[in-house]
């Protein structure tokens, strides 16, 4: 449909179902430009709702956002917000490439916030800071933002600064706003719902302490998914929450 | 096939003989060049030329092709020429696709030919995708794809050919049944009587050709296209041949199987079979035959001797075209491979 110059967007009912589809995006969407030389183009959309917290057992509730980060080509996005979500879903129909669209399910209904009816775009691979804070930077996406920012609330009552930063865009990442950020609390914590081998966790971890090794005052630590597969009935046990953060965030500080 | 079906006219017919006469001559000076190291593969179409030829000289100049990477025949009837066609055999800088892709697997926007996938039956699937979105925008423009029987056990063929049956798409699957999918002989693919039975699952109907008759090819393909273009949908050509070689120039097939149904199909090749044929009208004859063989041998030598000397591809060029706009991290990266 491209080749024709349409702009096709996908929905994947969950992202647990891409699979069959992964060789179509990463074989053939992600590499056709390259392919090419550069003659025809993909702006493809492939939406597809993410992560856990719905009770949907292994098979709706994935989080396989790292697949697609390994993938020359793409662009992965998650947005934590209604706002973000139309800006950044009007740019991934707006860019020139395959953008991957994870939408955390568990917060399509939680997330109340004002969103203008008028046109507007999030820039794809820009991070933002939603809570400024000086002692530890919490870096999250999707889901993991809203509870990054209860653990900041929760924090801040024990005199505690949290920097909560929502990535947005996995890829590109912002790594300018990631330095920047620990340029000043030296301290970070990485949150991510995906299993932890390998999760985007362990990149954002390589990238920082490439470029912000000089400024880090503690060992970069990891909340995650466990290395299960994604459980039901232990859900609740298995998912990030506040409690696990936050011991994760005093070990920070006490490093 | 019914009465209106459209014949190639004297000129177009013996353009479709030079055609094959070329792929021939061109495939095994490519084999040649395999053989001492200047290409570093190739997938050889011998004895299947003819109906790769005849099917893609229906095609019109706004139709889309999909070709697999044995289709060189179908790539010269759509205008590649064997010079194009060798610097990206190459990977020159000269390659439309600047080196990217293995050899066989061309692009090219002006010719509306599709990149080549290298998994088989993916290229259904776009082909599909390309008429679905001729048929929302209302468009002239038909697709056709060609690949093997191996496709027909892929998923891409259940989905390209059930939405294609859905929508009564502008599609014309091509496929060159050869009887072997890599080493695997086609009675251990399938259990199906035909490979044109399987179209009357998804709803439209399939046809069995000769492809070693390269007239038939032609006019059931010049049907099938008239037949996407009115509107009727999609249709499924299985084209009857026999991989006369091996997979690739990487593969032995005398490992896997014996000589003798090759030798038999050596006998009905359809580039002898339309030779025959215009000579028996009046044509061709022996006289013009060599001197066709002689200026495409002459042509060859003069494209080879041509693309020895095209320089790669531009190292700095490894990073463009990942995406439309290079991002930053692919900036930091490029800085390692530039002096």
């Amino acid at each position: 449909m491209c080749l024709y110059g349409l702009r096709p967007v996908a929905e994947i009912q969950f992202a647990d179902f891409v699979y069959p589809a992964f060789d179509q995006i990463v074989n053939e969407l992600a590499k056709y430009r390259y392919r090419s030389g550069g003659q025809f183009g993909c702006p493809v959309v492939v939406r597809m709702p993410s992560g856990g917290g719905v009770k949907g057992g292994h098979c709706h509730s994935q989080s396989p956002e790292s697949y697609f980060v390994h993938t020359a080509g793409l662009k992965v996005v998650m947005p934590s917000n209604p706002y973000d979500a139309k800006g950044l879903l009007l740019a991934a129909l707006r860019d020139e490439d395959p953008v991957i669209f994870f939408e955390p399910k568990s917060i399509y209904r939680t997330e109340k916030i004002e969103v203008p009816a008028s046109d507007f775009t999030v820039r794809l691979g820009k991070a933002a800071t939603v809570r400024e804070g000086s002692d530890v930077t919490v870096i999250a996406y999707g889901a993991m933002v809203p509870l990054a920012l209860r653990a900041a609330d929760t924090a801040s009552k024990d005199g505690i600064g949290l920097e909560v930063i929502d990535l947005r865009t996995l890829l590109p990442l912002d790594i300018d706003h990631l330095a920047a950020s620990i340029a000043k609390t030296s301290r970070a914590v990485i949150l991510h719902e995906a299993p932890r081998t390998c999760g985007y966790g362990a990149e954002l971890m390589a990238q920082i302490v490439e470029n912000c090794f000089w400024d880090l005052d503690a060992p970069l630590a990891r909340v995650t998914g466990f290395d299960t597969p994604f459980p039901y009935a232990l859900e609740d046990e298995y998912m990030p929450n506040e409690q696990r953060l936050l011991k994760s965030i005093r070990q920070t500080l006490q490093a | 096939m019914s009465a209106e079906t459209p014949s190639p006219s004297s000129a177009h017919l013996l353009e479709i003989y030079r055609t094959i006469v070329q792929t021939r001559l061109f495939e095994a000076r490519v084999i040649a060049l395999n053989r001492h190291g200047k290409i570093s593969l190739y997938a050889s179409s011998e004895g299947e030329e003819a109906g790769a030829v005849a099917c893609a000289s229906a095609l019109a100049a706004g139709d889309w092709l999909f070709p697999d990477y044995r289709s060189t025949g179908a790539l010269f009837a759509r205008g590649v020429s064997m010079s194009a066609f060798l610097s990206q055999l190459m990977g020159t800088g000269n390659d439309s696709s600047k080196g990217r892709q293995m050899p066989t697997h061309i692009a090219s926007k002006e010719l509306r030919i599709a990149s080549v996938s290298t998994p088989v039956g993916n290229g259904i699937v776009h082909a599909t995708g390309l008429a679905w979105a001729a048929k929302l925008r209302k468009g002239p423009e038909a697709a056709l794809v060609l690949f093997g029987d191996g496709a027909t056990s892929s998923d891409g063929f259940h989905a390209g050919m059930n939405i294609a049956g859905v929508h009564r798409l502008p599609v014309v699957f091509i496929c060159r049944n050869n009887q072997y999918a890599i080493s695997l002989p086609l009675a251990m693919q399938t259990a199906s009587k035909t490979l044109a039975a399987k179209a009357e699952a998804y709803g439209f109907p399939g046809i069995q050709v000769d492809g070693s008759d390269p007239i038939a090819v032609y006019e059931a393909t010049a049907q099938a296209l008239a037949r996407a273009r009115s509107g009727e949908g999609p249709t499924l050509i299985e084209t009857a041949a026999y991989r006369l070689g091996g997979h690739t120039t990487s593969d032995d097939a005398k490992r896997y199987r014996t000589d003798e149904p090759g030798n038999a199909w050596r006998k009905r090749d359809g580039l002898e079979n339309l030779r025959l044929h215009l000579e028996s009208l009046g044509l061709w004859d022996t006289e013009q035959d060599n001197t066709l063989r002689d200026e495409i041998g002459k042509e060859i030598d003069r494209c080879v001797t041509r693309a020895l000397e095209e320089p790669s591809p531009p190292v700095s060029s490894l990073f463009d075209d990942v995406y439309a706009e290079m991002p930053r991290h692919l900036q930091e990266q490029r800085k390692d491979v530039l002096p």
